[in-house]
């Protein structure tokens, strides 16, 4: 970070910018001095900066008229229910933790999703042998046929023919351990990717998964936590590329982030 | 803001951090609308922006238990979670791009609007560009790169050799310029 990233912006400055941070155009960096500043303005100028946001926010006439089709409202359900479905079959842990409880309806979701899962079961268990091991190393409480009842995401990627398994390995010397795993696999013909990370350094309170092409700016593709130090998290847009170039990252709580695993092809 | 709308927008997003699929709900009926836009302008295909939305409503429920009223109203919240993660994606996409070796299919954003340039694409932009054309040249370039290309800030300082406050100034400038003369009576 240079010099000018740590000085914090003027009343007139962050005014300026008040509208770039509301339209999500400020880069990363520049979010973070952006939010510091905010924080050690005075009141008056908080309540001019939120005023200004939300009138770039609630201008939308930059924006086509067009109208979204009607089918992507329950497209959009569904997915958000698979992710909450996902998190809550992440681990028992995530539960005992209490973190986020499985309501009824997705204990229902999950038992349909297990009715299914029955089906395909026997060809599932005979294909994914080597990410059992993965599984079990990532969660042992919970086998690899339950995960796969309450993620159809995982399932489909599992039975896909072209599916692809990415290793990540430690990115320096601090994080060697026997206990530090990471896998992605990725359904090459769809994009989409669940990445399982386990034994993952207590001392970060968040985690992030950044691409980063060689000579180039890394980009951030996710923000999760992790419970016990197992997280897993869903991915779309992923090609073998991609899935070659990742870095876990742990942010501090001064929010330093450090690579932690980088990937490679398994 | 008004407070009850305020106390009402905070219950709702508890609600969807509680997994509650009528919060979800709700909260796309007030800004799928909103959010399906800003994916339509900048991303190539219809295809791209519906699926999208669908990140950008995953990243809401993942998101939810951050949003603090005191500090942004929700739409502004809405806003700006969408644009980053639109703008991620474009510069996933450029990446990809750039990664795969295809620099033929690839060029820096130049004065047009990356990411697609297909007609349907160019016909949905035309009423902006007309405005956009009438802003100063180094407004035009940066609206063009950074709103509409997904370019960094740094990125467009960088090839245009002009300092990062300056990009910063224009982009600002511009943006409030484009929208003076689209909404013309609230600034009079």
């Amino acid at each position: 970070m240079n010099k000018s990233m740590n000085t914090l912006h003027t009343t007139e400055e962050l005014i300026e910018l008040a509208g770039l941070d509301a339209m999500g155009l400020l880069d990363e960096s520049e979010r973070e001095r952006f939010d510091r500043s905010y924080d050690a303005a005075p009141p008056h100028v908080q309540a001019e900066i939120r005023r200004a946001q939300h009138r770039f926010a609630s201008d939308h006439s930059l924006l086509p008229e067009v109208e979204a089709p009607a089918s992507l409202r329950s497209r959009v359900l569904m997915r958000v229910r698979e992710a909450m479905l996902s998190t809550a079959g992440t681990a028992g842990s995530i539960s005992q933790a209490g973190v986020r409880s499985m309501l009824p309806i997705w204990r229902a979701a999950a038992i349909a999703c297990g009715t299914a899962a029955l089906v395909l079961g026997a060809y599932s268990m005979s294909v994914t042998d080597e990410a059992n091991d993965i599984l079990a190393q990532f969660n042992a409480n919970q086998s690899q046929q339950q995960l796969l009842e309450t993620s159809p995401r995982l399932r489909e990627i599992y039975l896909s023919a072209n599916k692809r398994d990415f290793n990540f390995l430690p990115a320096s010397s601090d994080f060697q351990s026997t206990t530090l795993t990471a896998r992605l696999m990725l359904d090459p013909d769809n994009g989409q990717a669940v990445l399982f990370i386990g034994g993952l350094p207590e001392a970060f309170g968040e985690y992030s998964l950044v691409v980063q092409p060689a000579d180039q700016a890394p980009t951030r593709l996710a923000d999760f936590p992790a419970i016990d130090g197992k997280a897993q998290v869903n991915l779309d847009n992923i090609d073998v590329t991609t899935a070659n170039q990742l870095i876990i990252m742990g942010s501090d709580d001064q929010g330093n982030d450090m690579p932690i695993l980088r990937s490679g092809d398994a | 803001m008004d407070q009850t709308k305020a106390e009402h927008d905070l219950g709702l997003m508890r609600r969807v951090a509680a997994d509650d699929e009528g919060a979800v709900a709700e909260l796309y009926d007030r800004f799928g609308p909103l959010v399906y836009r800003m994916a339509y302008q900048a991303l190539p295909t219809r295809a791209e922006a519906e699926d999208a939305v669908q990140e950008v409503f995953v990243r809401l429920w993942r998101t939810a238990a951050k949003f603090d009223p005191k500090r942004a109203s929700l739409v502004t919240w809405v806003m700006l979670l969408s644009r980053r993660h639109i703008v991620d994606r474009l510069r996933r996409k450029q990446a990809r791009i750039k990664a795969g070796k295809l620099e033929e299919a690839w060029s820096p954003p130049a004065d047009t609007p990356e990411m697609g340039g297909s007609i349907e694409r160019d016909e949905r932009m035309a009423g902006l560009m007309e405005k956009v054309e009438k802003l100063p040249e180094l407004q035009q370039i940066v609206v063009k790169r950074a709103y509409l290309g997904g370019q960094t800030l740094k990125q467009i300082g960088d090839e245009l050799g002009v300092p990062l406050g300056t990009v910063k100034s224009a982009l600002s400038r511009a943006l409030t310029r484009l929208r003076e003369r689209i909404n013309p009576e609230e600034y009079v």
